[in-house]
């Protein structure tokens, strides 16, 4: 079932609904998504102000089938525009929020598939032990990150990688998984928890990046 | 604390190897084609969308079955007829356009000068009998760059919320149980209910934690927190003034006030809540000719540079519009509500007739 905070209004925090970035704009996110309802076109400047953000994460999430997830969750926004509440300036959240569903539906569907040619090898024991991370998602994240991520749960993944690749605040990310501030907090503390423990295991070095 | 946890996930996030700069042309194609229909079906649909508007605006309150069976008691400002459900709001202010000019000053009724307006107020809607019906529809016509766009929401007094962009969905929406609420602003409204009539200042921090009670927001928090001094790094301006607590009851009042603008003790909560905020000043206006109180957000409450006006009947403290955008400019956002009660029972049985 649908639910309305993430949909249409989702509690933003300090100075909320006002971003003050919005301001300098011509028109802001809400009112561009109000006129879009009789105006379609008046969409298309909302997806060129946040096309590369959208995409750029898409795309750090899913690789290839970024494009596509990306492109999916502004139809989506789309369809939905005529729900959102036009006091809420920064669209940001939301369309991240949607694209987050998008991302979740992806990676379900590529388990599911997984799931089927485990079955068909005989392979479930093998997979048994393993983690919510996917096959899919576990290539994407590469082998250090996926290790990393191995045993958190698919919601806290989410949140940390709002945190840490979409630069979105403890708020936003609230608002875009329709969660609230508490859960966000209880969440990125959990999945830092485990990070840190897998970290200083020495497993990994601590603060040097992958060379990619 | 040490971020090197954090800073090694972002360093992991994976080169833009794959970023295709003509990704987002084939993107609008694809939103393009999904948002104009073909043309030979797009101009009659213009022609249904003109139609649709003008009867609402006309004669929604003789047309809109939904309003008409569920025994609609209005609450907007005066005894309007049923055709008042659609807003035709003009809301005037006859002292001042604009927050912070000198004619504003001089009619503010600033809280805890003489007694609040708002206080008055709480106390002539409490004693206001407990209204008809057991849900609220709450009219929401947003208007921006000259267009005005109304939807529906649907506030049941059990805590379920409907939503349609078409008055006549409604009936469908709550016949086939589709619920949205999620406890959407469930705790605002206790909150509210609690400061009509116990400890005002619990109320209202209840009211500042309502969306996520695990914290606790101190009124005498510092204004130079980590997070708005985050953000206005970010935003290269600062939000001057403001309070986070002060600035949470202000969202979160309004939040409650709609989501419960057909529940007199909701009114009256809010109201006093309000009562409370250091910014926010009192002016009198007009709608349609019946008096108005227009809400004022100060900088404690927005900061400064910007403005946030809500308007509500003078007599039943329900509100009319919200306006949001810069202190002497054009309002960026203008939401005007037109609300009504109903009965959810009458209203589902109108499926068959509403289609």
């Amino acid at each position: 079932m649908e639910n309305t905070y993430q949909h249409s209004r989702a509690p933003v925090r300090v100075a909320r609904r006002r971003d003050v970035a919005q301001r300098a704009l011509a028109r802001s996110d809400a009112e561009l998504l109000t006129a879009s309802i009789r105006d379609p076109d008046a969409f298309t400047e909302l997806f060129h102000r946040h096309w590369d953000d959208l995409y750029r994460f898409c795309l750090h999430r899913a690789g290839s089938a970024g494009e596509d997830i990306a492109a999916e969750a502004f139809r989506v926004a789309f369809d939905r525009r005529v729900r959102y509440d036009a006091r809420y300036t920064d669209a940001r959240p939301w369309l991240f929020g949607i694209a987050a569903n998008v991302l979740r539906d992806h990676f379900r569907s590529a388990r599911r598939e997984e799931h089927k040619r485990a079955r068909s090898a005989a392979l479930d024991a093998a997979s048994a032990g393993q983690s919510d991370l996917g096959e899919l998602e576990r290539q994407l994240l590469g082998p250090d990150l996926a290790a990393a991520l191995d045993d958190i749960p698919a919601g806290d993944r989410d949140a940390l990688l709002l945190l840490a690749w979409a630069d979105l605040d403890y708020e936003q990310i609230g608002q875009a998984l329709d969660i609230p501030l508490g859960t966000v907090r209880s969440r990125i503390h959990r999945a830092r928890r485990r990070l840190r423990a897998y970290l200083d295991s020495g497993e990994m070095p601590q603060t040097e990046t992958n060379e990619a | 604390m040490n971020q090197h946890d954090l800073d090694w996930v972002t360093a992991q996030r994976p080169d833009n190897d794959a970023y295709d700069p003509d990704a987002r042309e084939r993107a609008l194609r694809t939103l393009l084609e999904h948002t104009r229909p073909p043309r030979k079906r797009r101009r009659p649909r213009i022609g249904g969308l003109a139609g649709a508007r003008a009867l609402s605006i006309a004669a929604a309150g003789a047309t809109a079955a939904v309003a008409a069976v569920a025994a609609v008691l209005i609450l907007s400002a005066g005894n309007h007829a049923a055709h008042d459900l659609v807003p035709t709001v003009a809301v005037t202010q006859p002292t001042t356009a604009h927050h912070g000019t000198a004619g504003h000053r001089v009619a503010a009724h600033h809280h805890g000068v003489a007694p609040s307006p708002l206080v008055r107020l709480a106390a002539d809607v409490s004693s206001s009998p407990a209204p008809a019906g057991d849900a609220t529809l709450v009219a929401r016509t947003t208007a921006t760059g000259g267009q005005n766009v109304t939807v529906y929401d649907l506030y049941a007094d059990d805590g379920k919320y409907y939503f349609s962009p078409q008055e006549s969905g409604l009936a469908a929406e709550v016949s086939s149980g589709h619920n949205l609420a999620g406890g959407l602003f469930a705790r605002e409204v206790a909150a509210a209910k609690q400061a009509a009539t116990g400890d005002v200042q619990a109320a209202a921090q209840k009211m500042a934690d309502a969306p996520d009670p695990s914290q606790v927001i101190s009124p005498h928090e510092k204004t130079d927190t980590a997070a708005i001094k985050k953000k206005e790094a970010a935003l290269g301006e600062p939000l001057a003034g403001v309070s986070r607590y002060d600035n949470w009851v202000w969202e979160d009042s309004q939040d409650a006030i709609i989501a419960g603008s057909g529940e007199p003790d909701v009114r009256a909560g809010v109201l006093r809540i309000l009562a409370t905020l250091p910014g926010v000043t009192v002016t009198n206006g007009t709608s349609g000719g019946d008096p108005t109180l227009v809400l004022t957000a100060g900088a404690p409450e927005v900061g400064a540079g910007y403005q946030e006006q809500l308007t509500i009947d003078a007599n039943t403290g329900v509100p009319i519009q919200f306006v949001g955008g810069p202190p002497n400019g054009t309002p960026a956002t203008t939401v005007t509500y037109q609300v009504s009660r109903v009965t959810l029972a009458e209203l589902s049985s109108e499926t068959g007739s509403a289609g």
